[in-house]
C-alpha cells in the first residue's frame, strides 16, 4: 500500500514537472501581455510631396496599420516620425516585366546597389536609408517614399510592381511605396505586410486570406483583428522585436 | 546503497531527466524560430482587360496552384453600380477589379509623379528632422481622425485565383466571427461594417464563394443597396474565362 503510494506520488510529481517544462518552453497564445514596439517613421522628400506635408495623412495611416497588432497580439507600435532629405530617389519610368535597356533608359537593369541611375533603386534606397538615418533607440525603422523605384526580383525580373521591402525575415528595417493611386487601404497593408515580415511572417501560396498573399489589399474594414491565416500566425513571433 | 542514498540517485536522475527534456523543448522552438532568412516581394501587376489576365497566367506557369494547376479567372461586368470597370489588379494571390464612379477625374499632376515623370535630385549627404506636429499627434491618444480620411467611393470586387474557396471563406469567417456575420435573407453571404473610430458606418465588406473562389467586395455605404442586388443576383456577375481558350 505504502509503495503504491510512493508510485503514485512519484507519477504526479512527473506530469506536474512535465507541465511546467510544456508550459515555459511553448508558447501560450491566450491573453498577451501588452508589448510596446517604438518604430521610427521617416519620410522622405517624394513622400512629402504626394501628400503635400499633410501631418493626418501618415498619422492617421499608422493607426490603421497598428489595429490588428494591438487586437491580435497585444502589440502596441508607438511611432515617431521624421521628415528626411537627401535619398538618391529617382523614378523608374518603366513597368513591370519592362524592363530597362538601352532603348528606354539608356542601359540595363542590374542587381547593383551603387547605380549610376534609377536602377535598382529599391533595393539601393533602402540600404541607403538604414546607413545614413540613426534608429538605434528604436525596435523598428520604416521609411515611407511616393518615389517609382525598381529592382530585379528573385526571379530576374524587372520590377516597379514591389511595393514593400524588409531587410531580411525578422529584420528590422522596412521601406515602402506609397501612391495615391493605390488608396489608402493598399497603403495601410502595404505597411502591415512588411511589419509582419519584421514579426518573421514570410510570402506563401496558401489560398487562405491573410495579409501575406495579398487577400486584404482591398479589405476596407480596418478593424478586422485577424489579417494573418493561421500558418502566418503560428510563425509570428511577437517578442522578435 | 542505502535507502536514502538510492533516493537521492533517483532524485537526481529524475531531475536530469526533466532539464534535458526541458532543453529538448527549448531546442525545437529554437529551431522553429530561426528556420529561414529570406527577403522577398509582394508584386502588383496592373492589365487592361480579363483576357490580357488570363494570357498573363497562361504564360507564367508559377502561378498555377499546386493541385488543379490552373488558376480561376473571371470575366466581371463592366460597370456595377453605375460605376465603371476602372483597372484590374493581381496582388499575390488574389485578383482585384476595381469600379470608379463615372467621369472620375484624377488628379493628372499627381498621377505623373506617381507613375514616374517627374525625378528627383540626388544630394549629397542625408539628414532628418523630426516632425514636431505628428509626434504630438502620436502622443495624444484620444486623437480621432476625421471621418473623411476614411469615405472611399470605388467598389472592388476579388477572388483568390488558386481556389479552395470553401475552406477560405470558412478559414476567414471563424478567425473573424467577432466582425463578420452571415448576410440576412442571402445564404453563402458574409458581411463586415466599415465603421470610422468615430463610429459612422462607411462601408460594407461583402465575402462569398463562387465556383471554388473566395470573393470579396469593397462597397460604399452610398450605393451598398444597389451593388448588392447585382452581387447576390442568381445570375453571377463573375464568369469564368478557360485560360487555355486564351492565345497569346
Amino acid at each position: 500500500m505504502k509503495a503504491m503510494s510512493v508510485k503514485a506520488k512519484r507519477f504526479a510529481t512527473t506530469i506536474v514537472v512535465m507541465a511546467i517544462c510544456f508550459i515555459i518552453a511553448v508558447p501560450v497564445h491566450a491573453a498577451y501581455s501588452l508589448r510596446t514596439v517604438t518604430i521610427k517613421v521617416f519620410q522622405d522628400q517624394s513622400y512629402l510631396d504626394t501628400y503635400s506635408y499633410d501631418p493626418d495623412y501618415i498619422e492617421t495611416t499608422m493607426r490603421r496599420v497598428a489595429y490588428p497588432f494591438k487586437n491580435k497580439w497585444n502589440i502596441s507600435l508607438k511611432p515617431s516620425y521624421y521628415n528626411v532629405w537627401g535619398m538618391p530617389l529617382e523614378d523608374c519610368p518603366n513597368g513591370y516585366y519592362a524592363g530597362c535597356d538601352n532603348s528606354n533608359c539608356g542601359s540595363t537593369c542590374v542587381n547593383k546597389f551603387q547605380t549610376k541611375n534609377h536602377h535598382n533603386n529599391f533595393n539601393y534606397n533602402t540600404l541607403f536609408a538604414r546607413r545614413s538615418y540613426d534608429y538605434v533607440d528604436f525596435d523598428l525603422a520604416l521609411v515611407v517614399s511616393g518615389a517609382n523605384l525598381c529592382h530585379i526580383n528573385d526571379e530576374g525580373i524587372h520590377s516597379t510592381g514591389c511595393l514593400g521591402w524588409t531587410t531580411s525575415i525578422g529584420g528590422d528595417f522596412m521601406m515602402v511605396k506609397q501612391n495615391e493611386d493605390r488608396g489608402d487601404i493598399q497603403n495601410v497593408r502595404v505597411i502591415q505586410h512588411e511589419l509582419s515580415h519584421a514579426f518573421k511572417c514570410e510570402h506563401h501560396t496558401n489560398t487562405t486570406d491573410c495579409i501575406m498573399t495579398g487577400g486584404f489589399d482591398e479589405n476596407m474594414d480596418y478593424n478586422l483583428s485577424s489579417i494573418w491565416c493561421s500558418q502566418c500566425e503560428k510563425k509570428f513571433n511577437r517578442t522578435q522585436h | 546503497m542505502n535507502m536514502k542514498g538510492e533516493k537521492a540517485m533517483k532524485k537526481t536522475l529524475f531531475i536530469v531527466f526533466a532539464f534535458v527534456l526541458f532543453l529538448l523543448s527549448l531546442f525545437g522552438c529554437a529551431q522553429d524560430t530561426n528556420s529561414s532568412l529570406e527577403s522577398g516581394e509582394l508584386t502588383v501587376t496592373f492589365f487592361e482587360s480579363s483576357e490580357e489576365l488570363a494570357q498573363h497566367f497562361a504564360s507564367h506557369p508559377q502561378f498555377a496552384d499546386s493541385t488543379s494547376q490552373t488558376p480561376s479567372v473571371f470575366s466581371l461586368k463592366d460597370s456595377i453600380a453605375g460605376l465603371e470597370l476602372d483597372e484590374i489588379k493581381l496582388t499575390g494571390a488574389f485578383v482585384y477589379y476595381k469600379y470608379m464612379p463615372m467621369g472620375h477625374v484624377e488628379d493628372v499632376q499627381k498621377k505623373s509623379i506617381n507613375r514616374g515623370s517627374a525625378t528627383f535630385s540626388e544630394k549629397v549627404g542625408a539628414s532628418s528632422a523630426p516632425d514636431e506636429r505628428l509626434n504630438q499627434l502620436a502622443e495624444d491618444d484620444t486623437y480621432l481622425p476625421d471621418d473623411s480620411h476614411y469615405l472611399f467611393d470605388k467598389v472592388s470586387v476579388g477572388w483568390n485565383y488558386n481556389g479552395h474557396g470553401d475552406e477560405c471563406l470558412e478559414d476567414f469567417v471563424n478567425r473573424n466571427n467577432d466582425r463578420v456575420k452571415e448576410l440576412p435573407d442571402c445564404p453563402g453571404f458574409y458581411f463586415s461594417d466599415c465603421v470610422t473610430p468615430r463610429g459612422t458606418l462607411y462601408g460594407k465588406m461583402l465575402y462569398w464563394v463562387q465556383e471554388d473562389c473566395f470573393f470579396q467586395a469593397a462597397i460604399p455605404i452610398d450605393i451598398y443597396e444597389e451593388a448588392l442586388a447585382e452581387l447576390t443576383a442568381p445570375t453571377p456577375v463573375m464568369q469564368r474565362i478557360q485560360i487555355g481558350d486564351v492565345t497569346e
